[in-house]
């Protein structure tokens, strides 16, 4: 008797916590209050800009510190389609993922040229400059922003049941879509460019387009989560869309969970929602926790909590390790 | 066919123009960074079934000389022609998936992917395999490189000797018309340099490999030539008996050392 293949049981466990999530997550909206609903669709599309952070330093390589520019592109490119042409901004969502990734797109030949630590200030002055070019243009809202005014007139509580659909989709997308893309050869092609470009060239990747792919899709995932969390709040204006401090949010997520895995940003969230529910009432304290919760994390598990989970546990559903095929 | 005195090939029969034939051309390469030359009218060739090796000194170039090849370094002049078709202009990338495989001097694995996933980054995309195919053939590649029982290792985590070893299963499952081996067999083992030799010979077959070694009986059991440079200028060329013992070899590799005064 043969023991089962490790790719097997894996297969199997994530099938079950795919089914499991999918199930939970829709039946959600029956369970809780619009209030606990409310605050499920923040935590869904915090872990997706989170997600989409982990995505672009732990899978692609770049480190960058403007993901807040998507968040904030996102939000403003689906406020005003929905607002000038009276579209549901449910149906527009898609135009936001390809505007975000257009975006990505076209900067993408710019900052490329930049490495490092200049490549990850150059996408925060690009935020930057997209804010103020927005803060000075009243037919975009300028500093005081706009409203979404089209589901004012729609029934409330669908309006919550659909964004909460919404965000969930993008967390379990944020989980089994990551987990399911970086299988793939396009995900092995991401993980080798990250590891050392020079032999990822050497093994016949090309390396530019391998990165743009990732940078684009992390555009455009990040702008639809920005929109949905904007879309929730009824209402964006500049200064919070493009704010530095969802970089914050990002890293202190990513970092504490640990980057580069598919769950250390699920722990990540989860301690940072906990954080603010228990200190935000302490002001400046709270970010002093934030922060030194960070700096202890780096210093003492540097692969983050997840990875003294699985250190200890040996649990680790979402392996994207690949194991040769089973030798006759 | 009918081949001068008339007989007929036999069917097994090859013709010593296959062996001779330039698989790996290279022409008048020349690079020069600032006042230091790396390259200069360098021109050689291998032909398929054949190991082309290189010496000379630390500085010589030799290392350079992959570089232009490989497609990271651009000539200043000179071109490169991979089976008759000029490649100079292509990327390393593209260059890899025509068949220019290589190893580095020192390794560059991708630190965090395991052996067995190192090796199969290059059966997907320089090999142009998919699926369960570049699964064995990865797999496979990696066991003729003695690393089957270290597969599901981090690469990063690998002893320096496997890393090395997995430089030459990656450049392996390239599986390339051109193989350039960068001092794989520094630090080994006598008994480590000699399965080295019989796995290089096993390859060898329907290969062109070009070798840059200073473990020289290494060389000398496997090289059909060798070209020996310094500061980046061909020194000599032919049969590796002819070039060790060469006059200006031997001035480049022993002359400093003869220079040192005896103290009696």
């Amino acid at each position: 008797m043969t023991a089962p293949r490790p790719t097997t049981t894996r297969n199997l466990t994530i099938a079950i916590l795919g089914v499991v999530s999918f199930v939970v997550l829709a039946a959600m909206p029956e369970f809780v209050g619009q209030g606990d609903l409310r605050l499920m669709i923040e935590i869904f599309t915090v872990f997706a800009f989170a997600q989409s952070w982990n995505f672009l330093a732990g899978y692609v390589g770049l480190m960058s510190f403007g993901q807040q520019l998507f968040i904030g592109l996102g939000a403003y490119f689906l406020f005003m389609t929905s607002n000038t042409w009276g579209i549901n901004p449910f149906f527009l969502l898609p135009l936001v993922f390809v505007f975000c990734g257009l975006f990505a797109a076209l900067v993408a030949p710019f900052v490329f040229r930049l490495r490092d630590a200049y490549f990850a200030i150059s996408i925060w002055v690009i935020a930057e400059i997209v804010r103020l070019f927005i803060a000075q243009k009243d037919w975009l809202g300028s500093v005081s922003g706009l409203p979404l005014v089209v589901t004012r007139d729609m029934d409330r509580t669908v309006v919550a049941v659909s964004t909460y659909y919404v965000a969930a989709l993008l967390a379990f997308l944020s989980v089994f879509g990551l987990y399911w893309l970086s299988r793939q050869k396009i995900g092995l092609a991401l993980a080798a460019v990250r590891d050392n470009e020079g032999t990822a060239a050497a093994v016949g990747i090309n390396v530019w387009w391998t990165r743009f792919f990732g940078f684009v899709l992390t555009g455009g995932f990040a702008g639809v989560a920005g929109a949905v969390y904007y879309m929730s709040v009824f209402h964006v204006e500049p200064g919070g869309a493009f704010d530095a401090n969802w970089m914050v949010v990002m890293l202190f997520i990513v970092i504490i969970g640990g980057v580069g895995t598919v769950e250390g940003p699920i722990i990540g969230t989860a301690i940072y929602f906990l954080f603010r529910a228990w200190f935000a009432g302490t002001g400046n304290l709270y970010l002093m926790l934030l922060g030194a919760a960070a700096v202890i994390t780096m210093l003492v598990a540097s692969k983050g909590l997840w990875g003294v989970v699985k250190n200890t546990t040996g649990f680790e559903p979402f392996a994207t390790r690949r194991l040769p095929p089973r030798q006759s | 066919m009918l081949y001068p005195g008339g007989a007929d090939c036999p069917a097994t029969f090859i013709p010593m123009e296959a062996k001779v034939e330039p698989v790996l051309l290279a022409e008048g390469i020349s690079r020069k960074f600032g006042s230091i030359t790396v390259s200069d009218n360098l021109s050689f060739s291998v032909g398929r079934s054949e190991c082309l090796g290189i010496i000379g000194p630390n500085g010589a170039g030799k290392t350079s000389v992959f570089n232009i090849l490989a497609g990271v370094i651009p000539p200043q002049s000179g071109r490169i022609l991979l089976e008759g078709a000029d490649i100079t202009q292509r990327s390393q990338s593209e260059r890899t998936r025509l068949g220019i495989g290589r190893t580095y001097q020192v390794p560059q694995p991708f630190g965090l992917l395991t052996a067995y996933e190192n090796v199969l980054t290059a059966a997907t995309f320089g090999g142009g395999k998919s699926g369960r195919e570049a699964g064995d053939f990865a797999f496979d590649t990696l066991k003729r490189c003695g690393l089957a029982a270290r597969f599901d290792l981090p690469a990063g985590s690998l002893p320096l000797l496997d890393r090395k070893r997995l430089e030459l299963a990656r450049a392996m499952a390239l599986q390339p018309k051109v193989l350039l081996l960068d001092e794989i067999a520094g630090g080994l083992t006598e008994a480590e340099v000699g399965h080295l030799i019989d796995l290089i010979l096993s390859i060898k077959t329907g290969l062109a490999i070009v070798w840059i070694e200073h473990v020289t009986h290494a060389l000398s059991a496997v090289a059909d030539r060798i070209l020996a440079i310094n500061a980046g200028r061909k020194i000599a060329e032919g049969a590796p008996a002819a070039v060790m013992a060469d006059a200006a070899v031997q001035e480049i590799y022993m002359g400093a050392i003869l220079d040192v005064p005896s103290e009696g």
